[in-house]
């Protein structure tokens, strides 16, 4: 081959091997087998109970046996069944609506910041406090809820909300609430990483609106799709606490779900829960498996995609009337998404016996004594004990994620070694808490630690990890692969791989750790049913007091509103990052 | 400090002589004591010092049965082992610092014998390996010296030995060979076609990586001569980014002991990084470390050969950052151990790359002189295109030169009147 340098033109050739082929192996190091071993230890400690639980699941009185299944034939799981259906359906058509929310954003590029924080605001805060904020809001009372008072004010009267039928319309809005935002910055993060010079050709050839939407839209952004379907299907078959906490005890029969009837069915031995769990898990796990087709895909978001630095379509031109139309519809959207958290602040914001009595736009009362009645020794211990927790997780999370993670993308694993182990810590990811919290509870009282936070906090990182290993993975696998392996090859190109791994990563190593700080934060599933009396994280002193809803109204939003205080500044303020982190491989 | 050390280790040795001694005669003793008891402890007693004793003398059997002599009346088959012992040592010595020139003059006068050998010598289960030896030692020879001609036809013939004796191994090397035979007389078509194929089966036995790796790499130095065909920037930019692809691949699969395919694979990656350099007149940093890694692995097996081409390489990256003079003194390091080895062709190859430096810097008499060196160590420039475009343009630069002073003495005449103005 004839080079051209600088007016020479230099001929040169390459080198090849000759004579007798080498035996032997290529290196392998075995360091990075051994970096396994963390991960292994931390997910044993679901392992094992999960092992435990699915034998106790098939072991009968007399041997073992499909006996507990029964538990299925019941009434009661039966009409659990068909609510977590009804739940999956929820969340498909969620999906649909973050799309829409998505798609509206764009026409409405200057209030798009706005609706954002609005819209992940809910996903901040933890589900229980959303699920008190919707009972405030729809308190039967027509002087103390919102939409009672409101309802009843133009129709002179108003239906029960939280009363037989009526209540699922209060739990779906509460979940909207929750995950809207979620979605649509997701998926917004998804259309902004459309190449600008594709979406110019689209145009150019006149392909608009449905068209455009079907063929060029939905196709490129069918990983996201994937991601956010799975994430949204996984927490409605996992659902619990927010029906727990939004739905009152008398309507539990009606708004059971599988979760929640492995809870109420938990006292009654081992087998029939230990049935239920593991249906529960093999229809989260069925999901997650066929998610993953969507997923095994690898992606790469282009580089500054989402700092619009890249030339990659951004906002959508629209005509000035468009957006003011677009506007008049985003704008309520923001306003009726903004005021759950707005009742609960208000809430907090009137004395006690003003809260249990009056609605939260009553001008008597206002005052900081609900704060003030909160904040004694058990309120700071919790929070200090909810921080030492989620510290204690995000830490292992991170640490052992990195070094799992690596392993995964570039240990140089056998290909089928590595294909099981992703798979598995997919299976991992969406086991739910019912699945390994019973023997986990049982063997924790046994050896006196139930409330330590020290325990706690390494049951919330193995429960973590699976899924910020999945995430790290796949931002590591979306780096060049040429650099990896000159990198790992040539020990001198190290630190300019370095350099350049670890910027196309930081955002997915930003997202695990905020995501696992605050939802261990916010966890309320965990706490409950591992944690004995001794631990008291901030969402079971809520839970507590939450029980005696009606009369402790005021107590209750304002311990909701210091909660909410450090999972709220620290997400908000790390928004961006950790999308761009949670679509790190997923872009089109 | 060393002699610290040195103390260290005796005493460690020590310590380990007299603890083994004692462990020797602690067990002796037992043994002894075993011996004397009667029944099942004699027997298992008995049954270790005999296990003891084969594992002692097995080896020293094993190895006085390898050096056993070949039977006298196999004659024919006692010559094929001499020569392909005799092939193989100077195949080891060829391109290296002690014995490379004379491994290669070896070469020179031995090769005819060697190919007349490997073709006239009837292939059986028991000469197979021999033969393979010496197909071995002619394909380095054909590489060095870039005969595809020759290379091809040793192939062939090593692949026919292959298919009569039923050796997917060898017949597998034999596909390689032909293909790089193929690169090298330019029919990248055919080289293609024989590397697209992968091994169904895959050959038995432990060299599996090894032939992993010559596969990939051959693919990555396919894909560069398959980019310096191409027409445009961007094809040439995508054959060279497949190029690097392949030879990574090559560097995970390499065996750990070959370090002949570590060198050469660093060579490889840094000619495809200038290549890449040169495209996007980038600086050839990456170039430059992976020469470096090869220089280093280079020194280590003592290999004269690749450290000069890995000097010819740092040459090239010396001009891409534009400083001819630093280009110079690496092409005449790489040109004088080309030829402490006998490597006429690179060494000729150097000789070119000296003269258009002296042909950009106006240097025309030294341009000719070193041109026409590297013509001589080829055997004439006919067929080696940039030799052909240097001496042409240093013989037109020469006319010119010749012709210069005239014009020059011309101008003075016409200019004197006005001198003193």
């Amino acid at each position: 081959m004839a080079l051209s340098v600088a007016g020479l033109r230099i001929e040169l050739v390459g080198r090849e091997i000759t004579g007798r082929p080498v035996p032997g192996r290529p290196r392998r190091a075995y360091g990075p087998f051994l970096s396994g071993l963390p991960a292994l230890a931390l997910i044993s400690l679901l392992l094992v109970p999960i092992v435990i639980t699915v034998a106790a699941a098939f072991r009968m009185s007399d041997g073992p046996g499909l006996g507990n299944f029964a538990v299925l034939k019941e009434p009661q799981a039966l009409r659990a069944i068909v609510n977590s259906v009804i739940w999956i359906g929820v969340a498909l058509a969620l999906v649909v609506a973050g799309f829409w929310v998505a798609l509206a954003g764009r026409r409405v590029p200057r209030l798009w910041p706005a609706l954002r924080l609005v819209l992940v605001f809910p996903f901040a805060v933890a589900v229980l406090i959303s699920g008190a904020a919707f009972r405030i809001i729809f308190d039967p009372a027509p002087e103390r809820g919102t939409v009672t008072a409101l309802v009843t004010g133009i129709f002179g009267e108003s239906p029960v909300w939280l009363g037989p039928g009526l209540f699922w319309f209060v739990v779906v809005s509460a979940f909207a609430w929750t995950w809207l935002g979620y979605v649509a910055s997701l998926f917004r993060a998804g259309l902004d990483a459309i190449p600008a010079d594709l979406a110019r050709t689209v145009e150019a050839e006149g392909v608009r609106g449905w068209r455009r939407l079907l063929a060029v839209e939905l196709p490129l952004l069918r990983p996201i799709t994937g991601v956010v379907t799975l994430t949204l299907v996984v927490a409605a078959v996992r659902l619990f606490d927010l029906v727990l906490g939004a739905v009152p005890a008398s309507m539990h029969d009606d708004a059971n779900v599988l979760g929640l009837h492995w809870w109420r069915v938990s006292s009654e031995g081992e087998g029939r829960p230990a049935a239920l769990a593991l249906v529960l898990f093999a229809v989260a796990a069925a999901v997650a498996l066929l998610g993953m087709r969507g997923l095994r895909r690898s992606w790469a978001v282009p580089d500054g995609a989402h700092s619009g630095a890249s030339g990659a379509a951004q906002d959508v031109r629209t005509t000035a009337r468009t957006r003011r139309r677009w506007a008049v519809v985003v704008a309520p959207l923001a306003l009726l998404w903004a005021m759950p958290a707005l009742v609960l602040l208000a809430t907090a914001l009137h004395d006690p016996d003003a809260a249990g009595v009056a609605g939260w736009w009553r001008a008597e009362g206002i005052g900081f004594d609900s704060f003030t009645e909160i904040s004694n020794a058990a309120l700071w211990w919790s929070l200090l004990s909810t921080a030492l927790i989620a510290l204690i997780a995000t830490l292992l999370v991170v640490g052992i994620g990195v070094v799992t993670a690596y392993l995964l993308a570039w240990g140089g694993l056998p290909r089928w070694l590595g294909r099981a182990a992703v798979t598995a810590f997919v299976v991992l990811a969406v086991a739910p808490v019912q699945l390994y919290a019973a023997p986990l509870r049982a063997a924790a009282t046994a050896a006196g630690v139930a409330g330590s936070p020290v325990f706690l906090g390494l049951v919330h990182a193995a429960a973590g990890l699976p899924f910020a290993v999945l995430l790290l993975r796949a931002a590591f696998a979306s780096v060049p692969p040429s650099l990896v392996a000159e990198a790992l090859h040539g020990q001198t190109t190290y630190s300019s791989a370095i350099a350049r791994v670890s910027g196309a990563c930081r955002p997915a190593l930003v997202a695990v750790a905020v995501l696992e700080f605050v939802l261990v934060w916010n966890d309320f599933i965990v706490g409950f049913l591992i944690s004995g009396a001794g631990s008291s994280p901030l969402s079971l002193l809520l839970w507590g007091e939450a029980k005696q809803f009606a009369t402790s109204a005021g107590p209750v939003a304002a311990t909701a509103v210091v909660a909410s205080v450090v999972p709220v500044v620290l997400l908000l303020t790390t928004w961006s990052t950790v999308v761009r982190g949670l679509t790190a491989g997923t872009a089109p | 400090m060393a002699s610290a050390q040195s103390e260290q280790q005796q005493l460690r040795r020590d310590i380990f002589k007299v603890s083994g001694a004692l462990v020797l005669s602690v067990l002796g003793e037992l043994l002894a004591d075993g011996l004397t008891v009667p029944g099942t402890v004699r027997t298992a007693v008995t049954a270790a010092l005999v296990v003891l004793v084969l594992i002692l003398v097995t080896p020293t059997v094993r190895r006085l049965w390898k050096l056993r002599r070949p039977p006298a009346q196999d004659e024919a088959r006692a010559r094929l082992r001499s020569h392909a012992e005799r092939a193989q040592h100077w195949l080891e010595a060829l391109g290296s610092s002690g014995n490379g020139l004379a491994a290669a003059e070896w070469f020179e006068q031995e090769e005819k014998a060697l190919r007349k050998l490997l073709d006239m010598t009837e292939p059986t289960a028991d000469s197979v390996d021999d033969l393979a030896r010496i197909a071995d030692a002619l394909d380095t020879w054909y590489v060095r010296t870039r005969r595809g001609r020759e290379l091809l036809t040793t192939s062939e013939r090593l692949s026919s030995i292959a298919n009569l004796v039923g050796r997917t191994d060898l017949q597998e090397l034999a596909n390689l060979r032909t293909a790089t035979a193929n690169r090298l007389l330019g029919e990248l078509a055919a080289a293609a076609g024989l590397l697209d194929d992968e091994p169904v089966p895959p050959p038995p036995g432990q060299a599996n990586d090894a032939m992993r790796t010559r596969r990939l790499l051959e693919r990555g130095l396919l894909h560069l001569a398959l980019a310096d065909r191409c027409r445009t920037d961007d094809d040439r930019a995508d054959e060279a980014r497949t190029a690097r692809d392949r030879l990574n691949e090559a560097g995970m699969a390499i065996p750990r002991a070959d370090l002949a395919a570590d060198i050469a694979l660093h060579i490889n990656l840094a000619l495809t990084y200038l290549y890449e350099s040169a495209l996007y007149e980038s600086a050839p940093d990456a170039a430059s470390e992976h020469a470096r890694l090869a220089m280093t692995h280079a020194e280590t097996a003592h290999d004269s050969s690749a450290q000069a081409h890995a000097s010819e390489l740092f040459g090239v990256a010396a001009t891409l950052k534009g400083n001819h003079d630093e280009a110079r003194s690496w092409w005449q390091e790489a040109e004088r151990r080309y030829a402490e080895v006998g490597e006429r062709e690179a060494q000729a190859r150097c000789l070119q790359h000296l003269g258009a430096l002296a042909v950009a810097a106006g240097e025309q008499r030294e341009a000719t002189e070193l041109l026409t060196r590297s013509a001589r160590l080829r055997g004439g420039a006919a067929g080696h295109e940039v030799l052909e475009h240097y001496l042409g343009k240093a013989a037109s630069a020469d006319r010119d030169e010749t012709t210069r002073p005239r014009r020059a003495q011309r101008r003075r005449w016409c200019a004197w009147p006005r001198r003193p103005v």
